[in-house]
């Protein structure tokens, strides 16, 4: 590796801010996907820089939506979230302030694996009665 | 819905994203990445179901210096990173006890 692989240039990935990376990738109704879990290993410049940009009508994919006013809490803030896709429902004054739908996946299953069983166990969250064992 | 040895299964079509946004501990200059700890989480799906996956790092060495059995996603799922540090860590804290006098 080194000189002789400079002549490709996708090679030159590196931009100078979160602005200028997504210069021309972004647009409404784009469907996003976010990595990160609460706080922990989320993109808080893209996100920043997508809170900037002022793109509307997202649909986003991401394990839960941050905090209030920390990662994607930011875009559901600012209403830009039309549908949030996630296993783990965040913080509820999130989703009160916005207008977002919610798309909520069973807890067992990550976004990466959708093909699961029918039998497979709804979280007990989502149970009408928990069973009580005596 | 589909059948399998007699087991029936959901079948749903997987994700498929215009954006992926990503963050990773360490890129080297082709873009492959090294992810820390626990944050590493859904950063790998995310990364790999994005059209185009765009990503913000801690740290940018040279292309070579990472140990290539250590890489977590490999740079041909990037296609743009920024370097985004400095970073104020919101979650991770070092917490100790504190030790009772003797």
């Amino acid at each position: 590796m080194g000189p002789e692989c400079d002549w490709i240039p996708e090679l030159k990935k590196l931009f100078p801010d979160a602005r200028s990376a997504l210069d021309g990738l972004l647009r409404d109704d784009l469907l996003i996907a976010s990595g990160g879990f609460g706080l922990c290993g989320i993109p808080e410049r893209l996100i920043d820089a997508v809170v900037e940009s002022g793109v509307k009508g997202l649909t986003v994919a991401s394990n839960n939506a941050g905090i209030d006013n920390e990662g994607l809490g930011k875009l559901l803030r600012t209403k830009q979230i039309r549908k949030m896709n996630s296993s783990a429902s965040s913080f509820r004054a999130s989703w009160k302030s916005s207008s977002a739908r919610r798309a909520r996946w069973p807890n067992a299953c990550a976004p990466v694996a959708r093909a699961s069983p029918a039998s497979i166990p709804r979280p007990a969250s989502a149970r009408k009665s928990p069973k009580v064992r005596k | 819905m589909k059948n399998f040895d007699g087991q029936d299964y959901i079948l749903e079509q997987g994700i498929f994203a215009d954006l992926a946004l990503v963050k990773a501990w360490k890129a080297d200059e082709s873009g492959n990445l090294v992810f820390r700890k626990t944050a590493r989480n859904f950063n790998l799906p995310a990364a790999t179901c994005g059209k185009i996956c765009v990503v913000e790092v801690e740290e940018i060495v040279p292309t070579g210096s990472l140990d290539a059995d250590c890489i977590h996603l490999p740079g041909v799922y990037v296609q743009r990173m920024i370097l985004g540090a400095p970073y104020d860590k919101k979650i991770e804290f070092r917490t100790v006890r504190t030790k009772e006098a003797a």
